[in-house]
């Protein structure tokens, strides 16, 4: 064997340059879906991560028939907890928290738009929410004071600047108009695109004095572990009255998961396609050699290789070059994705024009690096390269000594 | 403290002053005013065609007709511009629908957006559409006298008597006449100035209803921002036909 692949590396250094060409359409190949394997599982894990860190939690709690459709924040009804919920809470989950989520006009001079305010709880918001991502120009909101962080569009739009004053007019809980003049604190970048494009945030004191209600519109729940969530769910819908309907990040990312299981079935065809040409190029390159090296061949059946040792030379060098381009392919994507991985590429002006915070995702592009995917892309590389390898093979291998030393 | 108080009080007492918002005999009851507003500005049946100016960044002009069916039914029909021509809006009860010719579409609008303001006007679905009795849903007060472009007024306050009323307290300058709030200050629960909304050109209707034919809205969350809105035609008591209350009306070409 070990003289077949010496003989196999030889002759495919032979022509270098075909060599090369043949390898480069599986690096392709196997590169751009290491690529875009990476992109859809960080995309996958970005939208859960995002909405468990953003604005669901594990666990939320909400008014029964909340409407799901972005832009949408009623306060009409709230969360009011059970003792039975309170107590489940406080017994099994880490962290629980309320936010007052509502959909004030923010009007700055002449200029006004509906933005999504967040009421949080100071102090117990961040055990649930965590906030690694949070960059602040200015300073987080001061409690008792009528100040407010806004996201970088709303302070766009509205042309703020930390330190402006400017109104937030909404409806209250039981239905009448108040508005109250308020002090952007700090512009404040999340990290979520939703909330990046929309939101203005405030400690909960100045949203309940807003609504005039000091009920939260969500309580948002953080546990040991995500995949204990439907189990706790499970457990908080048996005791959380008939008013409020139990979520779980599974249930609040189940669309945006679904388009990216449809975008890694394209990914799949993409793949299969690179690879179909892949094949095409070893085939063609085989055939080429096979017939460029017909006297050789010759000899060397008249020197004793078997019609198995030719096509297993034959094979070895499509092996090869599978080996080599899926190989280089690897490195590439695997490099890319491992570096991604590990720097986000921040898409945060694109998703702010392009989705305008309807979006409930990280801006935050982190790829998702999984050595067992570039692994399997090199040995599907290899097959690929060997089995397009075994015509032309069996080509060269059945051609009869005499003739073929014959030939010119 | 305590004693210049006492000095206040006995020198008011001395001097037989009454409080200075004292309601005075002669004046009419708060609640007399608001039957007398009521009677003016609404009605069972309506119908209506205005045009409706908003200032702005940039100036547009609607032009509508609405008809209007007990407090809250209305149904409306834009004229023009081009753009919005066919338009209908049905409001029955808290719930409204817009249908747009433009793309043959059928929209149910949430509660909440009956509060935005139509077109970006300073105007909202419910101020236009709705037909709502001050009696029932505020307190008044007189406070005093005024004159709004030179006519005269009684200035009442009038404070909603539960949490749901869209705004908290109003302040209007009612035309002693006629008795419609030539000049409304509309206040949030907060207490901040939200509205000014003003009224004139008023005219007489039967059964002596005066109804004005002029309103501007000044916004004052938004700055410089107004509406204006001109009634070209009104006529109240009518019978409307029934189907203009139904979606079918809406879709119909």
């Amino acid at each position: 064997m070990g003289t077949t692949s010496k003989l196999a590396a030889r002759n495919l250094l032979r022509s270098p340059r075909r060599t090369l060409m043949t390898a480069i359409s599986l690096v392709a190949g196997v590169g751009i879906f290491i690529l875009g394997d990476g992109f859809v599982s960080g995309m996958t894990e970005n939208v859960i991560v995002a909405a468990i860190d953003g604005t669901v939690g594990h666990v939320q709690l909400r008014p029964k028939g909340y409407p799901t459709q972005p832009g949408q924040h009623p306060i009409d009804r709230l969360v009011t907890l059970t003792p039975e919920a309170k107590a489940l809470l406080d017994r099994e989950a880490v962290a629980w928290t309320g936010r007052t989520v509502f959909a004030p006009l923010a009007a700055h001079g002449p200029d006004s738009v509906r933005v999504m305010a967040v009421g949080y709880e100071p102090e117990r918001d961040v055990s649930v929410f965590p906030r690694d991502l949070w960059k602040v120009e200015g300073a987080l909101p001061a409690p008792g004071r009528d100040e407010v962080a806004v996201a970088p569009r709303v302070a766009r739009l509205l042309q703020l600047k930390v330190g402006d004053p400017f109104v937030l007019q909404v409806r209250t809980h039981q239905g009448a108009i108040n508005a109250l003049q308020v002090t952007v604190a700090g512009i404040l970048r999340t990290g979520n695109a939703e909330l990046d494009a929309l939101a203005v945030l405030m400690p909960a004191r100045l949203a309940h004095r807003l609504i005039a209600s000091e009920l939260p519109s969500h309580i948002s729940v953080r546990l040991r572990h995500r995949d204990d969530a439907e189990g706790f769910a499970e457990k908080l819908r048996a005791v959380a009255g008939p008013d409020v309907e139990v979520v779980t990040w599974v249930g609040e990312t189940a669309n945006l998961v679904h388009i990216q299981q449809v975008r890694r079935k394209a990914l799949n065809g993409v793949m299969f396609i690179l690879m179909a040409l892949a094949a095409f190029g070893v085939a063609n390159t085989i055939l080429m050699a096979a017939h460029e090296r017909i006297r050789e061949i010759g000899t060397l059946r008249s020197m004793g290789m078997t019609e198995r040792g030719v096509l297993r030379l034959f094979v070895t060098e499509g092996a090869l070059i599978g080996l080599a381009g899926s190989a280089l392919g690897a490195l590439w994507g695997g490099w890319l994705v491992s570096y991604w991985s590990r720097h986000p590429i921040d898409f945060s002006e694109i998703f702010e024009k392009a989705a305008k915070g309807t979006l409930n995702a990280s801006a935050l592009i982190y790829t998702h690096f999984d050595g067992r995917v570039v692994l399997a892309s090199i040995a599907v590389g290899v097959v690929v390269a060997v089995v397009a390898s075994l015509y032309p093979a069996r080509v060269a291998a059945r051609m009869v000594p005499a003739e073929a030393v014959r030939a010119p | 403290m305590k004693r210049s108080m006492l000095v206040l009080t006995s020198l008011c007492a001395a001097l037989g002053s009454a409080p200075v918002f004292a309601a005075d005999p002669a004046w009419p009851s708060a609640t007399e005013l608001m039957k007398r507003m009521d009677q003016n500005l609404t009605a069972q049946t309506r119908k209506m065609r205005l045009v409706m100016t908003v200032e702005g960044r940039r100036t547009r002009t609607f032009e509508m007709v609405s008809y209007g069916r007990g407090e809250e039914d209305a149904a409306m029909e834009y004229l023009a511009p081009a753009r919005e021509k066919g338009t209908r809006m049905l409001k029955l009860g808290n719930e409204l629908w817009i249908y747009m010719p433009a793309v043959d579409r059928l929209q149910k609008i949430s509660g909440h957006m009956l509060r935005e303001g139509m077109m970006g006007s300073d105007v909202s679905y419910e101020d236009l559409l709705s037909s709502r009795e001050l009696l029932s849903r505020y307190q008044a007060s007189i406070t005093g006298e005024d004159t709004v472009d030179g006519r005269p007024c009684w200035k009442l306050e009038l404070k909603a008597k539960d949490d749901s009323v869209t705004y908290a307290k109003r302040v209007s300058c009612v035309d002693k006449e006629t008795f419609i709030p030539l000049k409304q200050d509309l206040y949030a629960v907060s207490g901040m100035l939200l509205k000014t909304w003003t009224m004139s050109d008023v005219k007489s209707f039967d059964g002596g209803r005066q109804y004005p034919t002029k309103m501007t809205v000044r916004d004052h969350v938004k700055k410089d921002s107004i509406t204006k809105i001109e009634f070209k035609e009104l006529e109240f008591g009518i019978d409307t036909p029934k189907e203009i209350f139904s979606l079918r009306w809406l879709e119909r070409r």
